[in-house]
């Protein structure tokens, strides 16, 4: 149930119809260099609809992170700083590296979620 | 800081050759591309007296400093480097003109000689779907022309080069990469523990550094569908570095444009590309690709992080270069893998 306040459609409906207008219908009409611009808009709706999807992800991995710094108060860029910093100075290592890694590797996939599902299903090299 | 095309391009072109001793006829085509640091034009030129046209593409730069990209060489450095690898028998449009006096067109340009043939990369996948045969003839003549530009004497290469290769290449590129870690808008987990990993791994040194391109690519060739590689294009990050640089960044993820199953810019394979390689003379070091491999990544998570930027911070105001900063996280799982 969502707990928008607002008609219905909802923020992530009128996403979803901007993104198909763009595709079905401007995208046809125009030419040249604009062409990759309504396909670019179009994706970034699809790419926004999704990140209002995906709260539970981000409150997931940013708890990996606080475990790392040792401190749940931080949110934000200021915990991505902070685990940041533990790596840039070294004292990260080992089992704690491992699991800075990993958690980074979440916080990765779960904006892959968002900006390019699938990704992270394939081989890279 | 951003300079502006001058009006009338083709009055400026037929000044500048005038003042090179040359009398020409310019007819403007369309503009090809407006791309965030230099415009791309379309001309046609005709010499006094001759009846011969020539068709030419004018590139003008008009950024003199930027945060959109990797410090880049000057337009004169640029062309003195396409001559070079012209010299040496690598594929490349020849340079006709090439000044950084801004006063012809708004800013420091070439004119080059125009090249017939597919450039955008999903154009370029469909021919080689379309025909087994190229994709490793392409393949392979990349690696040839690689071959051929890293063997020129960096001594030719003029002064205006970047040089990144003291005390090493690979050393000289991670301090660089820790200066950029610095200058993220958002700090990155990701990207400093593949920075780390880059510090701590050291690959193998070339004999000698050499001069590499830098963006060599699937966006920046030229293909003719019958003969492959036609011309290799975009030097304004040419350096002096380690050439194992190039061969990584030709088969960077990014740039198969989805075609993963071919790891050589989505068109070939890896065993034609250093077949072409070690058979114009080439060394190819397989330590050194994979570190390079993770070192490109790095620069290119930072460089979609600084596009996004230059948004953010109002420097541009390109949608494209906006949705970079939504890309940035391709290139963190590339580095993430490279690095495991």
């Amino acid at each position: 149930m969502s707990s928008s306040l607002h008609d219905r459609p909802t923020a992530t409906e009128l996403l979803d119809a901007v993104a198909s207008t763009l595709d079905n219908n401007v995208l046809p009409a125009v030419e040249g260099g604009v062409r990759h611009d309504v396909r670019v808009a179009a994706n970034l709706c699809r790419i926004i609809a999704r990140e209002l999807g995906a709260a539970e992800a981000a409150v997931a991995v940013a708890g990996r992170y606080q475990a790392i710094v040792g401190d749940d108060s931080l949110e934000g860029a200021e915990l991505l700083a902070a685990v940041s910093r533990m790596v840039d100075s070294g004292e990260l290592a080992g089992a704690d590296e491992a699991a800075a890694r990993a958690a980074a590797l979440a916080h990765v996939t779960a904006k892959l979620a968002v900006s390019q599902p699938g990704y992270d299903d394939s081989a890279t090299s | 800081m951003a300079s502006e095309l001058v009006d009338d391009i083709g009055a400026g072109l037929r000044r500048a050759f005038a003042a090179a001793g040359d009398d020409v006829e310019v007819t403007m085509g369309e503009r090809a591309s407006a791309g965030a640091t230099r415009a791309t034009l379309f001309a046609e030129l005709m010499r006094s007296g001759s009846g011969a046209i020539v068709p030419v593409v004018v590139q003008v730069d008009l950024f003199d400093d930027t945060d959109l990209a990797e410090k880049r060489s000057t337009m004169a450095a640029e062309s003195a480097c396409l001559r070079l690898a012209k010299a040496a028998g690598v594929r490349v449009p020849a340079v006709l003109l090439a000044s950084d006096d801004g006063t012809y067109l708004g800013g420091s340009f070439t004119v080059c000689t125009r090249i017939d043939g597919l450039t955008i990369p999903r154009h370029i996948l469909r021919a080689v779907a379309a025909d087994p045969g190229l994709g490793p003839r392409l393949t392979y003549q990349c690696g040839e022309s690689l071959a051929r530009l890293h063997a020129i004497e960096v001594g030719d290469v003029p002064e205006s080069v970047r040089r990144l290769d003291e005390p090493t290449p690979s050393a000289a590129y991670v301090a660089e990469r820790a200066e950029a870690h610095l200058e993220l808008l958002q700090p990155s987990p990701a990207m400093a523990l593949g920075l780390r990993w880059l510090q701590r791994e050291t690959p193998s040194q070339p004999a000698m550094p050499s001069l590499v391109h830098g963006d060599f690519r699937n966006g920046n060739i030229i293909v003719d569908p019958n003969d492959g590689l036609a011309a290799i294009l975009d030097w304004e990050i040419a350096h002096v570095g380690d050439p194992m640089e190039d061969l990584a960044w030709l088969c960077t993820r990014f740039w198969r444009f989805g075609n993963d199953h071919l790891p050589v810019g989505g068109f070939g394979r890896v065993a034609d590309l250093r077949a072409g390689y070690e058979s114009a003379g080439g060394v190819w070091r397989d330590d050194a690709f994979q570190w390079w491999l993770a070192a490109r990544a790095l620069w290119w998570a930072q460089g979609l992080a600084g596009q996004a930027r230059s948004y953010v911070t109002g420097l541009t105001d390109a949608l494209v270069l906006a949705a970079s900063g939504r890309r940035v996280a391709e290139m963190e799982y590339d580095l993430l893998m490279l690095t495991a």
